[in-house]
């Protein structure tokens, strides 16, 4: 850790060993058992740094840690006399050199410690009076009129041994604030104003540079110097090579992190799958165009033995015993056609899809599509594991494939055959054949009966008065809002229009919520009920209704909220004139009063639609307190009304 | 802020059910169905309404394995979110070669393997499925700081099980953590390693690099043992969510009161009064309700018959506009004041009163042993206080005290019909026995060479959470005898929040487990930086006192995130059980021992 270590503590910091943990020993308690991160720690006689509390190898090594990190940089320090920093290096190691120079400290393992990683000095940094920081301990010398003494020659830096690698390891400082000469400073903290001092510190935040006191610099963020481009200011850098600094709290909480908040994962992986998945499909396409051709030639040579067979008009009876005989040609044909090698042996003693023993009761079969041997199971005792079905019914359900066309002329008379007698246009194959076989059947199938078609046909309906509302509400909001920040008059027309349609879009949508329910609901002791014949749909049908009704509401409290601020807008807008131009009586209505009144007129309608909405939903629920004050609105909604459309006479609409 | 369960939760919902919606996609008009399973039932129980799921046209819920129940609905689609479980994936399998709705959109609650993705590729022969999301909620919310594992107990292996749900809380918040493990724990020591290889070994799919990039110091994962606190549990919470916990029960965020037929969905999501009021002590909250009634009250009085008729329009408008609202905000009053009044008939049958405050003393260590032992007596002696409560007593008291001696006496009282019925149960009476003894050794405490009882450091002064992060609000401490107990995580975390330099007395014995991919990052983590996220999980069970703990920690100081969670939440009853089980499971295996050992003697 040390290695990024911030040690550059500045020269005005009034360090508060406290609170400054940049080099604590590790807490003992702390043990490491499993991950070997750290090795064992063993005790030695050690140097530590008086100020950052920070382990040295060397007096050597201190004393150019001292210059290096406590010293201010001599161009941030030029002319600047604060008496409060005015303590110098000699000052420090002539009081306390004796006190801290043996201290003994748990060392960290050496590795960690390489003094070639270590900052090192700029020899010519030292010289002139610089300040740096102070430990608490020094805050009473600070107080007594000691003046500069002359600093112990052993002690003073030599010429620096490495090149100063000031990329890696030191922050930049050029964008810290310097406090100003004369006047008190204040912590730049927002809440904060404690002046800054040695005693509540003076501390630049290492990232922004402004002025902090102790407290408000507790926080530590990784940074590194700015490339050539980057700006001035140091960068946040969350990897090993960030240098601990102290910063400020909002610097703490600009770091990316907290920019970003919470982070959540989603992984998509739709690609991989639909990867993955038509590799299978171009397989399984494959293998059906294969089952495809072996089935048209297994139904052409059915149907050439079906002709053969009724020319010799023998068929009655004769040709059973010789079709399913071990001699039949066709078998060979049939072996041929899917080929020896797929051909399984007689000598296999399990079906190849339920793994059932053969015996004299479960036989064995080939199936003649992909040669396999699978038992008999039409009825799906064990797994549907094979079927003789005529061709005749797999080529009506696949009537396009490319058969020779004797198969085509001979359908009907095939399609003919009375049921004991198909097994001679009959063909065995396995399930897995059976499903390959009738894939693109089963795709373009919409011979599943729907029960629900009804529901959906009238719930889509609804779902589409639905998106229109959705579209035209925000619509009209914008307008209204617009309206409620400009007095423009043109817009007027718009927005009335655009309030039109939405109302009579939440009409249709009224009116389509009321048919679903006479359609698919029933009351019953004062419940919405399924009526019996959509029982099995129960759940999905009664959610439905409520997702509409929910919708209906929802959309009706936005509706009428906007309208309210526009009739508010209206409001302040006819004060306005009122008090502008005075009054004088008029035999007619000018045409602003018409607007209004119109306006007037169409807020009271709607008014009176809702109302008689919310009549009837409490009628629904049996709300009889609400229903009585309700009705006592639609009384008085349908006056107004009435003495509003008197007034507009003719204007009205 | 970035910890926040309730991001996640609405992150989730906007990719399961809104961010499906393409524009101009007819299909998306249309109605939908949603397929769970077993586990994602309770994620989406806890996480979303029903009228949520409704606005977004989610018109069905079923279970996955009831497929063969279903009809086929063509003109629905189908969102399903399942555990990629081996069941789940074939139930998932076999629907989509049978499939009874139109097409498909999949959601996995953890990582799904690359086998049980191709399993579901090969299955998906009409290719109906049109996305496929791991998303990571294999946890159930229960506020935006609080989960728990939701583990079947007939699970083969629970820790991997374990594990495999805390590394889906890991992902879903994208943290890659450092994992302090309780050390002197054999279970999460094991959960600890089973984490970590977990982690590392997270080949199949990289999800583990890069997740803390952003963050200049790895998150920690503190695994901990209920056993390092076993006091937090047994006393009476004296705020909102943790009494109702502790007094009525709340399972998956429901609450079943005694009269009531309906049971009550407490949520900090959708209810806005419980949200505000959900850390309160019962003072403030019975004032805050009030306020809230008569709130309600002042503005339905504007709305009687009377007044509107002498309303104008544009008010009279307003007011209707405020009907369906008006409602809501009756129901919610109405909930909250059967739970409220609830709470309040068992406090004032119980004497939980005195009781507490009598908890409350021990706890915190206020007064001396020889000022509580009559005060304990005298509750002892009290007919109505419920048997339950007195143990719970004497088990802090125990706990404190270690006065054996004083035991006999109160074990006696126990006794007594005249005082206490029904008596204590066996297993009750050798837990008194123990319970001091039982935590002692092996505990997470450090060994003082002043104090030989253990136990006895649980119940450190009273710390203020100000003190430790020098914040600049001081926030006023509750003088309030019922509040003066604070759970000894926040001694734990302290240290990891703030190290410090001084010989800080820490409680518990951590080690640190480093996963790569941290490592890769920071090269060698250095537990002497503060910790800025913190993930809490105790095995073993975690209370709602915690919860708010954590909550005053994070709100108290912005510049740290702390998550609380455990395989469930306690109360005192379900904590007793738990102790009762390990009682009689050590005396079976004592009694065990005790028997070989006679039948060896017989032998030689
Ligand atoms: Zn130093
Ligand atoms: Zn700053
Ligand atoms: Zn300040
Ligand atoms: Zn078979
Ligand atoms: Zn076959
Ligand atoms: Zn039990």
């Amino acid at each position: 850790m040390s290695q990024s270590q911030d040690s550059s503590d500045t020269g005005l910091t009034a360090e508060n060993s406290k609170t400054d943990k940049d080099s604590e020993p590790p807490q003992s308690s702390q043990s490491v058992e499993l991950s070997n991160q750290k090795p064992k720690r063993t005790s030695s006689a050690t140097l530590q740094c008086p100020i950052c509390n920070e382990a040295m190898i060397s007096i050597h090594q201190l004393n150019r840690h001292i210059d290096d990190t406590h010293v201010e940089s001599a161009d941030t320090q030029k002319g600047r006399e604060d008496p409060s920093s005015k303590l110098t290096t000699n000052e420090i190691v002539g009081n306390d050199i004796k006190s801290w120079i043996k201290k003994k400290l748990p060392a960290e393992p050496t590795s960690l410690f390489s003094p070639g990683k270590r900052k090192t000095i700029n020899l010519d940094l030292l010289d002139g009076n610089r300040g740096f920081g102070l430990s608490d301990s020094l805050n009473d010398a600070s107080k007594s009129p000691r003046s500069k003494e002359q600093l112990p020659m052993e002690l003073l830096p030599l010429k620096s041994v490495s090149p100063r690698n000031s990329r890696t390891n030191e922050i930049t400082r050029s964008h810290w604030r310097q406090p100003s000469i004369n006047g008190a400073l204040s912590c730049s903290h927002p809440s904060c104003k404690r002046t800054l001092n040695i005693k509540n510190g003076i501390v630049n935040c290492r990232k922004c540079g402004n002025l902090f006191c102790n407290e408000h610099t507790h926080c530590k963020v990784r940074l590194r110097n700015p490339e050539p481009g980057e700006g001035k200011l140091p960068l946040y850098d969350c990897t090993a090579n960030g240098v601990w600094c102290r910063s400020c709290e909002t610097c703490y909480l600009n770091k990316p992190d907290f920019v970003a908040g919470v982070e959540v994962t989603v992984n998509d992986v739709t690609v991989q799958f639909q990867q993955k998945r038509s590799e299978f499909i171009d397989t399984k396409t494959l293998r059906r165009i294969k089952i495809q051709k072996r089935f048209i030639k297994n139904a052409n040579l059915i149907t050439e033995r079906f002709v053969a067979n009724s020319r010799a008009s023998f068929w009655n009876g004769f040709s059973l015993s010789a079709f399913n005989s071990k001699n039949d040609p066709l078998i060979a044909q049939q072996k041929q056609l899917v080929g020896s090698d797929n051909w399984q042996d007689d000598s296999i003693t399990h079906c190849a899809i339920c793994f059932t023993n053969f015996n004299f009761l479960i036989r064995k079969h080939h199936c003649r599509l992909c040669g396999r041997l699978v038992c008999n199971d039409p009825d799906g005792e064990r797994m549907y594991c094979s079927i003789l079905l005529p061709i005749t019914s797999f080529i009506e359900k696949l009537p396009t494939l490319n058969y020779a066309n004797l198969v085509k002329q001979n359908l009907p008379k095939m399609l003919e055959v009375p049921p004991e007698s198909q097994d001679r246009i009959s063909l065995r194959c396995c399930v897995d054949c059976k499903n390959d076989l009738l894939h693109s059947w089963k795709v373009s199938d919409e011979l599943r009966q729907e029960s629900d078609r009804e529901i959906f046909t009238i719930y889509n309906g609804i779902l589409v008065l639905k998106n229109t509302i959705s579209t035209l509400l925000p619509r009209y909001r914008k307008l209204v809002e617009e309206i409620s920040q400009s007095d423009a008059d043109a817009d007027r027309l718009d927005l009335n229009k655009a309030r039109l349609r939405l109302m009579s879009a939440l009409k249709d949508f009224e009116g389509a919520s009321t048919r679903f329910r006479t359609q698919f609901l029933k009351l019953q002791d004062g419940k919405l009920c399924i009526k019996n014949e959509y029982s099995n749909h129960k759940q999905l049908v009664l959610n439905m209704y409520q997702s509409t009704i929910m919708f209906l509401q929802d959309n009706l409290e936005t509706f009428k909220s906007l309208n309210a601020k526009i009739q508010e807008n209206e409001k302040k807008t006819i004060e306005k004139m009122e008090a502008g131009v005075q009054q004088t009586e008029r035999p007619r209505l000018t045409k602003r009063e018409v607007r209004e009144k119109r306006e007037k007129l169409m807020v009271m309608k709607e008014q009176a639609f809702i109302v008689e909405n919310l009549i009837d939903s409490a009628t629904k629920q049996r709300k009889f307190d609400e229903i009585d004050l309700l009705l006592g609105n639609k009384n008085e909604l349908a006056k107004e009304i009435a003495v509003l459309e008197e007034e507009l006479g003719d204007e009205g609409f | 802020m970035t910890l926040n369960l309730a991001k996640v939760r609405d992150t989730y919902f906007d990719q399961l059910f809104f961010k499906n919606k393409k524009e101009g996609d007819a299909n998306d008009v249309l109605a939908k169905v949603l397929l769970l399973d077993r586990t994602t039932t309770s994620v989406v129980s806890m996480c979303y309404t029903q009228t949520q799921l409704l606005q977004q046209e989610i018109v069905l819920i079923e279970l996955l394995e009831n497929q063969d129940q279903l009809s086929y609905m063509k003109h629905m689609n189908c969102i399903v979110y399942i555990k990629p479980t081996v069941a789940s994936i074939s139930a998932l399998a076999k629907e989509l070669r049978n499939p009874h709705f139109k097409n498909y959109r999949l959601f996995f609650n953890n990582m799904a393997n690359k086998s049980q993705l191709e399993q579901i590729a090969e299955a998906d022969d009409y290719e109906l499925v049109q996305r496929v999301v791991e998303l990571f909620q294999d946890y159930l919310t229960i506020n935006d700081n609080l989960f728990t594992l939701d583990i079947p107990r007939d699970v083969a292996n629970p820790f991997i099980e374990e594990s495999n749900c805390l590394i889906s809380l890991l992902l879903s918040l994208k943290k890659c953590p450092i994992i302090k493990f309780d050390s002197n724990s054999l279970s999460a020591k094991k959960l600890s390693s089973e984490l970590l290889y977990a982690i590392n070994s997270n080949s199949n799919n990289n999800l583990f690099e890069d997740l803390n990039k952003k963050s200049d110091r790895p998150p920690v994962l503190l695994l901990l043992d209920r056993k390092c606190d076993p006091i937090t549990p047994l006393l009476m919470p004296w705020t909102y969510q943790s009494m109702i916990h502790e007094i009525i029960g709340i399972d998956k965020n429901i609450v079943q009161l005694k009269l009531a037929k309906e049971p009550i969905t407490l949520s900090d999501s959708h209810d806005v009064f419980f949200k505000e009021s959900i850390y309160l002590n019962y003072g403030d909250l019975t004032d805050k309700f009030q306020k809230y009634v008569e709130d309600y009250k002042k503005q339905t009085k504007l709305s009687s018959i009377e007044n509107l008729k002498t309303q104008n329009l544009v008010e009279l408008k307003n007011m209707l506009t405020k009907f369906p609202q008006f409602r809501k905000l009756l129901n919610n009053i109405l909930k909250h004041l059967n739970i409220i009044s609830e709470i309040d008939n068992h406090i004032s049958a119980q004497n939980m009163w005195e009781i507490g405050e009598l908890e409350q003393i021990i706890a915190s260590n206020l007064e001396s042993q020889a000022s509580i032992k009559p005060r304990l007596l005298s509750i002892l002696e009290t007919s109505s206080c419920s048997t339950t409560n007195k143990i719970k007593l004497v088990l802090l008291y125990m706990a404190r005290f270690h006065a054996y001696s004083d035991l006999e006496t109160f074990i006696s009282r126990l006794e007594n019909p005249g005082f206490t019925s029904p008596p204590p149960s066996a297993s009750q009476i050798s837990l008194m026995k123990s319970f001091g003894k039982r935590f002692n050794t092996g505990g997470l405490f450090e060994t003082s060479s002043h104090n030989t009882n253990n136990i006895s450091n649980l119940f450190n002064k009273k710390i203020s959470i100000n003190q430790l992060f020098n914040s600049s609000n001081n926030r006023t401490q509750p003088d309030n005898v019922f509040m003066q107990y604070i759970p000894v995580l926040n001694d734990i975390l302290s240290p990891i929040i703030r190290p410090s330099n001084q010989a800080h007395e820490t409680v518990a014995k951590l080690s640190t487990l480093v996963p790569d991919a941290v490592k890769n990052q920071y090269g060698n983590v250095n537990s002497n930086e503060p910790a800025q996220d913190i993930i809490v999980y105790i095995k073993g069970g975690v209370t709602y006192e915690e919860a708010r703990l954590v909550h005053e920690l994070s709100a108290s100081n912005p510049s740290i995130n702390v998550l609380l969670g455990g395989d469930k939440v306690l109360n005192s009853s379900s904590w007793l059980h738990d102790l009762y089980d390990a009682t009689n499971d050590e005396e079976a295996h004592l009694a065990e021992r005790a028997d070989r050992k006679a039948q060896l003697r017989e032998l030689l």
